[in-house]
C-alpha cells in the first residue's frame, strides 16, 4: 500500500513537473541567462531573418574586445518586430535593453512611450554629429517622418527613436547567365532607367521564353518555368517607387483617403496588369524562383542580396527602373537599426565600483555600431549599406559580395522616403498597411488584377482600411 | 469506517439511512483518495493554466480597450465597445462579422447534414456481412488519420488548377479545368467535396452502435414482414439516436470552430468564401493585433455554441438510450 502511494506521488511529480516544464519552453527570453556577473550585461534583441544575427555577432565581438567589462548578450525575438512588441505589452520588463527595428514598424511602439528620444544621445558628441548621416535615414527614425534637432524642436514627434545602422535602397538583381543564355542584352543604366524600358525588357524576356518552349530544343519544357521577373509589388518600397516613377502622387491622399482608382493611378494598374501580370512567363509570384535560376531578375533589398550569393554566382545588380518623365530618378529607401528600450532605459550596474545606468551603456554600444569602425565591420559582412555618408563611395561594403558587381546601384538617384502612411496616428499605421498589401497581392494575379475584377476588391480594401482607422 | 458512522449517527431522520444526505467528507476519506487525486492533479493544473485562466483573462481584456502601443497604460478603461463594435454596421464591424458567421454557419449546417447522412448511409452498407468488407471499412477510415492541415495541404496540391493531378486528367479526358481552392465561387462545392474523405470518422461510430443493435430485433421484424426500410425506419435509427446526438453536438461544434483545415489555403481571391469566423478571430488577434476585439470575437463564439449546445440538449427527448427505469 505504502509503496502504491510513493509510486504515486512519484508519478504525479513527474507529470505536474512536466507542465510546468512545457509551460517554461515560452519563457522570456531575455530574462538574465548568459549574463555575466562581473560586467555590464546589455541584451540586444534582433529579428532571425535578413542576417541581423551576423552583423550583430561582428560587432559584439570587436566591441567585447575594445570593451572588456561589458557584456552584450544577442537573442533572438522571432521574425517580426511588431509581433514581439504585441506579445510583450502585457509583460514589458521581457523586453531588452536594445532593439533591432525596421522604419516601417516602430512608429506607433516609438509614440507610445516603449523608446527613448535619441536626440540628446547624439547631440553629446562631435561623433555622432547628424551631418554624418543620410539626412533622409534621420527622417525615417522620426515618427513623424521629419526629424528636427533639439535646438529646432523639443517635441516628440519630431524625436530620433532609433539609430539608423544602414541604407536600404530597392534594386533588382539579375542573373547573368540567364541573360546570356537567351541572348538577351543587359540594359545600361549608368543613367537611370524608366518603368516602360523594364516593361520593354520583361516584353522581350516573354518572347524569348516563348520562342524557347514552341521550340523542338530539349529543354523546351524546363523553359515553362522560367519568369522574368519577381517584382512583389505589395513590398511597400516597390510599391511606393513604382507609383512615383509612373507619375503618381502615391496611394493614400492629404486627408488619409486609399486613392488607388483615381485617374493617373488606375492607370497605373492597368499598365501594371497588361504589362507584366497578364503575360504568360513574366510574372513570378516565388521569391526563390530567382534563387532556383528560374527567374531573371528580382527586387531586392541589399541583406536578401547575400542570401542570392550562395545560390547563384553570376549575379549583378541593376538600379531599380525609377527615371521620371522629366528626367529625375527617385528611389525608395528606407532603413533600420537600434533603439533603446525605455522600460529598462534607468537601471543601473555597478562594476568595479563604478555604477552607470543601462541607457548609456546601451548607447554607448550603439554609438559604436554608426560609427566608422562600426559601419564597416557590418559592411564587411556585406548585408548592410553604411549609412555614414563617408563610406559610399569606398567602404569595405562594396567587396563584401564580389567588387566588380554594379554596387552603385545601392546608391543610385536620390532616396524616395516610405511615407505613404505618415499622415496617419503612428499607432494606425501598422494596421493600416496589411489591406493594402492584400490589395496588391490580388493584383498581381491573372484572374484578379483585371480592371473588370479589380473594382470589387478595391471596394473590399477600403472598406477593410476604413474600419482599420476607426479602431 | 468509525468516521463513517459516526457521520451517519449525526446525520438527521431516515434521509441518511438511505444515503440520500451526502457524507461529511473527512481526513480518513481524503487520505484513500489521495492517490486518485494525484493522478488527475496534473490535468486540473494544466486545464485551469492552460484553459479557465486564459478564459478569464480573455474575459477582462474583452472589456477594456486595450492599446499594446501605450507602455504606461495598456490596458486602458472598461468598455462594452468592443462587444457593440461587432455589431454596428456604420463605424463599425457587421459587415465582416456577419460576413464570417454566414460563411460558417453556412458550413456548419451543411456539412454536418451530408456528413451525418452520408456517414451513415456508408456506415450501414458497412455493417454487412460480406466477405473482404474489413478492407473497406479501413480503406474509408484512413484519411481520418492525416492531420487536419497535413490533409489540407495534399488536397491543395492535388486540386491545384494549374498542376493539380485533377486537373490534368481532367485536360487529358478533353475537360475543362476546375478551379476548386482558387476562385471564391467553387470553394463551397470544393469544401463539400473533401468533405467526404473525412466520413470514415463518424461512419467507425456509426458501426460500434449499430452492432450493438440487438439481432432478435431484426429476427422478430422479419418474421413479421417488415422490409429493410421499415426496419430502418423503426429499429436501426431509433436505436442509434444516442449516438446521432453524440455526433450531431460534436460535428457542429467542430464545424463552428473550423480553422486548421483552411487556415493555409486563404489568398485574395477566396478569403470572402473562407474568412470563417475562427479564422476572423485569429486575424484580428495574430495580424491585426487587435486583441481585445478578439477576445469579444471568441466569446461571442463561444455563447453561440453554448447556446446551441443547451438547445440540443433542452430539445433530446427523441434521442433514446436503452431500456431505462
Amino acid at each position: 500500500m505504502k509503496t502504491k502511494k510513493i509510486l504515486s506521488i512519484l508519478i504525479a511529480g513527474a507529470l505536474l513537473g512536466q507542465t510546468f516544464a512545457l509551460t517554461a519552453c515560452g519563457d522570456d527570453p531575455f530574462g538574465d541567462e548568459g549574463n555575466v556577473s562581473g560586467k555590464y550585461n546589455i541584451s540586444v534583441g534582433y529579428r532571425d531573418s535578413d542576417g541581423g544575427k551576423v552583423v550583430l555577432e561582428a560587432l559584439k565581438t570587436k566591441y567585447e574586445t575594445e570593451h572588456p567589462d561589458v557584456n552584450i548578450r544577442l537573442r533572438s525575438y522571432g521574425d517580426t518586430f511588431d509581433t514581439f512588441m504585441n506579445q510583450n505589452f502585457t509583460n514589458q520588463s521581457n523586453l531588452p535593453d536594445i532593439l533591432w527595428m525596421p522604419d516601417n514598424e516602430f512608429a506607433g511602439w516609438a509614440s507610445g512611450g516603449y523608446f527613448l528620444d535619441l536626440r540628446s544621445f547624439y547631440e553629446s558628441s562631435e561623433e555622432t554629429s547628424y551631418d554624418l548621416y543620410y539626412e533622409t535615414m534621420l527622417d525615417c527614425a522620426s515618427y513623424s517622418g521629419e526629424f528636427k534637432p533639439l535646438s529646432e524642436s523639443t517635441e516628440a514627434k519630431y524625436g530620433l527613436y532609433f539609430a539608423p545602422r544602414d541604407y536600404n535602397k530597392i534594386v533588382i538583381a539579375i542573373n547573368r547567365d540567364l541573360f546570356t543564355k537567351y541572348e538577351i542584352e543587359i540594359p545600361d543604366t549608368s543613367d537611370g532607367w524608366t518603368m516602360n524600358e523594364f516593361f520593354a525588357l520583361c516584353d522581350e524576356i516573354n518572347d524569348k521564353i516563348t520562342e524557347k518552349v514552341n521550340s523542338e530544343d530539349s529543354d523546351n519544357i524546363e523553359a515553362t518555368s522560367l519568369r522574368a521577373v519577381f517584382f512583389q509589388l505589395s513590398s511597400e518600397v516597390v510599391y511606393t517607387t513604382m507609383f512615383h516613377a509612373m507619375g503618381s502622387d502615391g496611394i493614400v491622399d492629404e486627408n488619409g483617403n486609399l486613392v488607388l482608382d483615381n485617374e493617373v493611378n488606375s492607370k497605373i494598374l492597368d499598365t501594371y496588369y497588361n504589362e507584366l501580370t497578364n503575360s504568360a512567363y513574366k510574372l513570378s509570384m516565388t521569391a526563390s524562383d530567382f534563387e532556383r535560376g528560374l527567374c531573371f531578375m528580382r527586387c531586392i533589398v541589399r541583406p536578401t542580396a547575400v542570401d542570392l550569393q550562395t545560390w547563384l554566382h553570376n549575379m549583378d545588380f541593376l538600379p531599380f527602373p525609377a527615371k521620371t518623365e522629366d528626367g529625375k530618378t527617385e528611389i525608395g529607401t528606407g532603413c533600420s537599426g537600434y533603439g533603446i528600450s525605455a522600460v529598462h532605459a534607468d537601471d543601473e550596474q555597478t562594476v568595479n565600483g563604478v555604477t552607470k545606468k543601462t541607457k548609456d551603456l546601451a548607447w554607448d554600444f550603439i554609438k559604436y555600431v554608426i560609427s566608422e569602425e562600426g559601419q564597416e565591420i557590418a559592411g564587411e559582412t556585406g548585408l548592410s549599406v553604411p549609412v555614414l555618408k563617408s563610406l559610399a563611395a569606398n567602404g569595405k561594403w562594396r567587396k563584401a559580395i564580389g567588387e566588380e558587381l554594379n554596387h552603385d546601384a545601392f546608391m543610385a538617384g536620390d532616396e524616395l522616403i516610405l511615407d505613404t502612411y505618415n499622415v496617419f496616428d503612428p499607432q494606425l499605421r501598422n494596421k493600416l498597411r496589411p489591406h493594402v498589401v492584400n490589395f496588391f497581392d490580388i493584383m498581381s494575379n491573372k484572374k484578379s488584377g483585371s480592371e473588370e475584377k479589380r473594382a470589387d476588391y478595391l471596394k473590399n480594401c477600403v472598406q477593410q482600411f476604413e474600419a482599420a482607422k476607426i479602431r | 469506517m468509525e468516521n463513517e458512522k459516526l457521520t451517519m449517527e449525526t446525520n438527521e431522520g431516515g434521509a441518511s439511512s438511505l444515503g440520500l444526505v451526502p457524507k461529511r467528507y473527512t481526513l480518513r476519506r481524503f487520505k484513500k483518495d489521495f492517490g486518485g487525486v494525484i493522478y488527475v492533479l496534473p490535468t486540473l493544473v494544466g486545464i485551469l493554466l492552460f484553459t479557465l485562466i486564459p478564459m478569464l483573462v480573455s474575459l477582462h481584456y474583452s472589456f477594456h480597450k486595450i492599446n499594446p502601443h501605450d507602455m504606461q497604460n495598456p490596458i486602458g478603461e472598461f468598455t462594452f465597445d468592443n462587444y457593440l463594435r461587432m455589431f454596428r454596421s456604420n463605424s463599425g464591424d457587421w459587415g465582416s462579422v456577419s460576413r464570417s458567421l454566414f460563411i460558417t454557419f453556412r458550413y456548419a449546417i451543411v456539412t454536418v447534414a451530408v456528413s451525418m447522412v452520408g456517414s451513415y448511409a456508408l456506415a450501414l452498407f458497412l455493417n454487412k456481412s460480406l466477405k473482404g468488407i474489413g478492407a473497406f471499412r479501413v480503406v474509408y477510415y484512413l484519411p481520418c488519420l492525416i492531420p487536419a492541415v497535413a490533409g489540407t495541404l495534399l488536397w491543395a496540391n492535388i486540386t491545384n488548377e494549374n498542376t493539380g493531378y485533377i486537373n490534368l486528367i481532367l485536360q487529358r479526358f478533353g475537360l475543362p479545368k476546375y478551379t476548386f481552392y482558387t476562385e471564391a465561387k467553387t470553394v463551397f462545392p470544393t469544401i463539400l467535396l473533401m468533405g467526404v474523405f473525412g466520413w470514415g470518422g463518424n461512419m467507425v461510430m456509426w458501426l460500434a452502435q449499430m452492432k450493438n443493435i440487438p439481432r432478435e430485433y431484426y429476427e422478430a421484424a422479419n418474421i413479421d414482414g417488415a422490409n429493410k426500410l421499415r426496419q430502418l425506419i423503426n429499429i436501426t435509427i431509433p436505436m442509434t439516436t444516442s449516438m446521432v446526438f453524440y455526433i450531431l453536438i460534436t460535428s457542429i461544434i467542430n464545424a463552428l470552430q473550423v480553422f486548421g483545415s483552411y487556415y493555409p489555403l486563404i489568398n485574395g481571391n477566396n478569403r470572402s468564401e473562407l474568412n470563417f469566423i475562427v479564422i476572423k478571430i485569429y486575424d484580428t488577434a495574430y495580424v491585426e493585433h487587435d486583441w481585445a476585439y478578439a477576445c469579444a470575437l471568441s466569446w461571442l463564439l463561444f455563447v453561440i455554441i453554448g447556446s446551441l449546445t443547451a438547445l440540443i440538449f433542452k430539445t433530446s427527448k427523441w434521442v433514446y438510450y436503452g431500456d431505462e427505469n
